[in-house]
């Protein structure tokens, strides 16, 4: 079996506050496989996005990690130094988040901070930068690509806008995507395009994905590996079909049943029966 | 639209009445103003759920303020509990807020942090009712407990609740007046799904309890699922397909709304998505002419660019704005998008 991509193991977090230490993760553990999607998901304080910041050496201010490891294909991150983790995170391992407006610098445009990352990870001429920003451009889809290249982040749709933070997240060819909430507070139907083009990106660059989400539906359609997580831990992880087929947490089972409204829906039927 | 038109909802006496609403929103000089809302119109029963689905842009929130007066229409009438909201002075609107009340998304912006939640829901009764001391006091607990809040929460700050409380604080704040009407814009969207599902679930059992008539405005179908007879589709503006909720969901008429459904994800990993993506995505500042939909829609012809088709019977009480409602549909695969 080769390597997993990514692996987290035994990983406990903490946050110094102003009086007390509070715990936020403990024990989280999970395994990205090569050229896979594993989905990461929970409610609001599940730890899922403290998870991903871990990974990446961005906890927020206070925050230690207080044990466990987390290795990416042979590298051990926790291990590396502040410098060495910001060529992991231009060069490794692609980020992309929640806002997309808030992700791409506003007094610049896309063009120009496309090029920054180029030039902090890369050494490339001009013509070389231009010509990688464009291909990067189309490759997520977008057509008009020397407008777009010219254009502010407050000039873009929300959907260009998280194409065009995608098309960053992959400027220095990285291993692993680590997506946190990609879709949330799109459109349905712009949703649906961006979870189309990472799929179609993880297949084509071989890419292994990473994407942390609420929603089930996500997991459903597009994971093949999934962790629960609640409170700081994983409550339950598996294959997708298994976690979500015959979840063996009480916890999942809710999640489920909660995500579809199904139970409510069927109690409308019989209430509004003449 | 004329009276007749299908969108009414069929039988019921009707406790909201929507018809031919215009509202438009100036812009800067030299470009052309926002239309939000062009000719909708529909009907909701006493008692009854109509559901608002559409995305951002599609005018649902706008629909939401201008049925009760929160926003003047340029053009249309809208009738709650036989009173004329459209033209009707400011003082009368207020007066008639009693009894249509509203809720919106955002649970914590919609409470002042300086009231604990006692204070939050005894401040409709203090302004639209004489109860005053104890009589005052026995009305918000009944009210808190009405929503499921427990009594020992009545001292706590907004911040000190989690987000489905503070929506239940909203929820008991709109029913303190003893409302008939309650307009719902996305009250669940910034909750997590099983916060989402209680909240829902208190909606659905005041409606049974107090005979509330509800307009639920959201974007997310497994919510209208939940909690709706009825559906309204809106696109940039208008309604493009209306009918009952299970009608129109598993028989959609209109191309957007057969997008839409396509584009929600089933937590059922055997039940897969529609295939087909919509492409682009519409501004309500780029607004196509002819029919609305025609910039994305698989299925454009000729007629479609030239006017704006209006909402046609498919079924009784169950209509679409679409030149293909009740014609034959071009051959599928010519025209579809990958």
């Amino acid at each position: 079996m080769t390597l997993p991509a990514l692996v987290v193991e035994d990983l406990g977090v903490e946050i110094a506050g102003r009086d007390e230490v509070t715990s936020v993760l403990s024990d989280v553990h999970l395994s990205l496989d090569r050229g896979r999607m594993h989905g990461l998901v929970g409610e609001t304080g599940s730890g899922k996005s403290m998870t991903a910041r871990s990974i990446v050496g961005l906890l927020p201010a206070g925050g230690r990690v207080t044990s466990g490891s987390v290795r990416l294909g042979d590298r051990q991150l926790l291990a590396l130094d502040s410098k060495e983790m910001r060529h992991v995170r231009g060069a490794s391992i692609g980020m992309v988040f929640q806002n997309p407006r808030t992700a791409l610098y506003p007094m610049t445009t896309v063009e120009t901070q496309m090029a920054n990352v180029l030039k902090a990870h890369m050494e490339l001429g001009r013509a070389e930068r231009a010509a990688r920003i464009r291909e990067r451009l189309g490759l997520v889809g977008i057509d008009d690509v020397d407008r777009i290249a010219r254009s502010y982040p407050h000039e873009l749709s929300g959907g260009l806008a998280q194409r065009a933070v995608i098309a960053t997240a992959l400027l220095c060819d990285p291993e692993v995507l680590i997506a946190d909430e990609p879709t949330t507070g799109l459109d349905a139907t712009i949703q649906r395009q961006i979870l189309e083009l990472i799929a179609f990106l993880q297949d084509r660059l071989s890419l292994s994905v990473l994407v942390i989400t609420h929603d089930l539906g996500i997991i459903a359609q597009y994971c093949d590996t999934v962790s629960v997580m609640r409170d700081g831990r994983v409550v339950e992880d598996g294959s997708m079909r298994q976690v979500l087929l015959s979840p063996g947490h009480e916890y999942t089972v809710r999640l489920i049943a909660a995500s579809d409204l199904r139970e409510l829906r069927e109690q409308r039927l019989e209430g509004s029966a003449p | 639209m004329s009276d007749a038109s299908p969108a009414a909802a069929p039988g019921g006496s009707v406790a909201i009445s929507v018809k031919g609403l215009n509202k438009t929103f100036p812009t800067r000089r030299g470009v052309p103003d926002v239309v939000a809302v062009e000719d909708v119109s529909f009907a909701v029963e006493y008692g009854r759920t109509l559901g608002i689905v559409g995305e951002s842009g599609s005018g649902k929130s706008t629909v939401a303020r201008c049925i009760l007066g929160l926003t003047p229409v340029d053009s249309g009438t809208v009738e709650v509990l036989d009173r004329p909201i459209v033209g009707a002075p400011a003082r009368s609107l207020r007066s008639w807020r009693s009894e249509m009340q509203i809720v919106f998304q955002e649970p914590y912006e919609s409470l002042d942090p300086r009231y604990h939640v006692w204070e939050s829901v005894a401040e409709p009764l203090l302004l639209h009712t004489d109860l005053r001391g104890a009589e005052l006091s026995g009305r918000v607990h009944e009210l808190l407990e009405q929503v499921a809040l427990t009594a020992d929460l009545a001292g706590r700050y907004p911040h000190e609740l989690s987000g489905g409380q503070q929506q239940r604080v909203n929820i008991a704040r709109a029913l303190a007046t003893s409302p008939r009407v309650l307009v719902l814009d996305e009250p669940t969207a910034s909750l997590d799904v099983s916060v989402q599902e209680g909240v829902l679930q208190l909606l659905l059992n005041l409606q049974q309890e107090l005979n509330l008539t509800y307009v639920l405005i959201s974007h997310d179908l497994k919510a209208i699922r939940a909690v709706c007879e009825r559906v309204a589709v809106m696109y940039l503006g208008r309604v493009v397909e209306i009918g009952p909720t299970d009608e129109v969901l598993s028989n959609p008429e209109h191309p957007y709304t057969e997008f839409l459904i396509g584009a929600e994800l089933s937590v059922n990993p055997d039940v897969t998505p529609a295939a087909s993506v919509v492409r682009g995505e519409v501004g309500a500042a780029e607004r196509p002419g002819g029919c609305v939909f025609t910039s994305r829609c698989p299925l454009v012809v000729d007629a479609c660019h030239e006017e704006q088709p209006t909402l046609v019977d498919a079924t009784a009480g169950h209509a679409a704005a679409c030149v293909f409602v009740n014609r034959k549909r071009p051959a599928a695969g010519s025209a579809a998008t990958a």
